[in-house]
């Protein structure tokens, strides 16, 4: 529980969450599609059906909130993705099996792309 | 053509100057709470807002044997929901409501200027941009016309007599009721969701302001599998979530706005037929 987070605390200090490398983007997008983060979520800048089963993810940036619980910033994001029941034990979404560094990915992904 | 050109510049130049010295002279780019309009604009927008309100009560109709009349009940009324912004006699608005802009009506003078059906006007539907809520998802009618009966006889009461009637009020002090329905009427969604100020903190389609991502956008609400993420979406759930959002998820950042069944219901049947629950009565199908 304690090193994936401090390994993402440490990779956010490292790197500026708006900007994802091309190589960054295709391996997000890759982790998106492999765990189905899309059976359920609207993806920004991932064509596909429009799952209504979780919220849509667009505009993930604008949100104050993540899951409606904690306050909407990259770490929390990052460790809501990694064990979502951590973050507000009733929450329907599953629990991934990520490494930290792949959720903090996602999030990344995820903050840098504002619309559709 | 080239007259026609000249009287339209002539037009538009006159109609901008006059459009552009209003704006500076009435002074309305300050929009700071700490400078009064000026005289003139004061006058002209409480010349415009009476005879909009004389308009407006002249199709309210005195409800039969009303008659000005304080009593230990409407005098609570009044002091616990109306004074905290008017104050009362003797009594001082909260502090607050002081350095509002503008500055809460007196009750006395209300009840020396303005008829039974105009003062209920206001209080049932409020004013734009004055700070006076709509009270009529707080009150039922009979309470509202109770609290304009206490208005319109406070010129007759000294100040003793009102603290006294205070006084001898019933404990606990008797609270508003919202107004109750018999059947979920989506149709009154929009201006319920307004009133509770749902608005403030989700895009709703149908109703007007910021693009807020407080809360989620609720253009899908209905379609949603999930309630907040935790609660199998159905009309039911939908309406239990509004009514006590901490009952379903202690975390929620969405507050409990006391919010009744029925209105719970006309707004769960809103978001529903915005979004009908199509995917889930297949899933659900045998």
């Amino acid at each position: 529980m304690r090193t994936p987070l401090l390994f993402s605390l440490a990779l956010s200090f490292c790197q500026p969450p708006g900007q994802l490398s091309q190589d960054e983007t295709a391996r997000a997008q890759a982790l998106i599609r492999a765990h189905g983060c899309w059976s359920c979520h609207t993806v920004p800048g991932m064509a596909g059906p429009a799952p209504n089963t979780g919220p849509p993810l667009t505009g993930q940036a604008e949100k104050a909130y993540v899951a409606g619980v904690a306050p909407n910033t990259l770490d929390m994001l990052t460790a809501f993705i990694l064990d979502p029941q951590a973050i507000d034990p009733r929450s329907a979404m599953p629990d991934l099996g990520l490494s930290g560094d792949e959720a903090q990915l996602i999030a990344r992904y995820l903050l840098a792309h504002g619309g559709t | 053509m080239r007259r026609w050109l000249g009287a339209f510049l002539v037009s538009t130049g006159s109609i901008a100057a006059a459009g552009a010295g209003v704006l500076l002279l009435g002074e309305f780019y300050n929009l700071s709470a700490v400078r009064q309009h000026p005289a003139w604009v004061y006058g002209a927008i409480a010349l415009g807002r009476d005879a909009v309100i004389a308009l407006d009560s002249s199709g309210i109709d005195l409800p039969d044997g009303f008659t000005p009349i304080a009593t230990p009940q409407n005098a609570a009324m009044f002091q616990d929901n109306c004074a905290r912004c008017h104050g009362a006699p003797g009594l001082p608005p909260e502090d607050f409501a002081l350095a509002m802009l503008p500055v809460p009506t007196n009750p006395v003078d209300m009840a020396m200027n303005r008829s039974p059906e105009q003062i209920y006007r206001f209080v049932s539907e409020g004013l734009k941009m004055s700070g006076m809520p709509a009270w009529q998802q707080r009150m039922t009618e009979d309470e509202m016309w109770d609290v304009t009966a206490l208005v319109e006889a406070l010129p007759d009461l000294s100040p003793a007599e009102y603290q006294a009637l205070l006084a001898s009020a019933p404990q606990p002090r008797p609270e508003p009721a919202a107004p109750t329905s018999l059947d979920a009427d989506p149709d009154r969604a929009p201006l319920l969701m307004q009133q509770y100020a749902c608005r403030s903190c989700h895009i709703i389609p149908g109703l007007v302001g910021r693009k807020v991502h407080v809360g989620p956008s609720l253009e899908r609400a209905g379609s949603r599998r999930y309630i907040a993420g935790v609660l199998p979406n159905t009309p039911e759930n939908m309406i239990r979530w509004i009514m006590d959002p901490q009952k379903v998820d202690p975390l929620s950042a969405m507050p409990n706005l006391d919010v009744s069944r029925d209105v719970a219901a006309d707004m769960a049947a809103y978001l529903f037929r915005l979004s009908p629950p199509e995917l889930h009565e297949r899933d659900e199908a045998p």
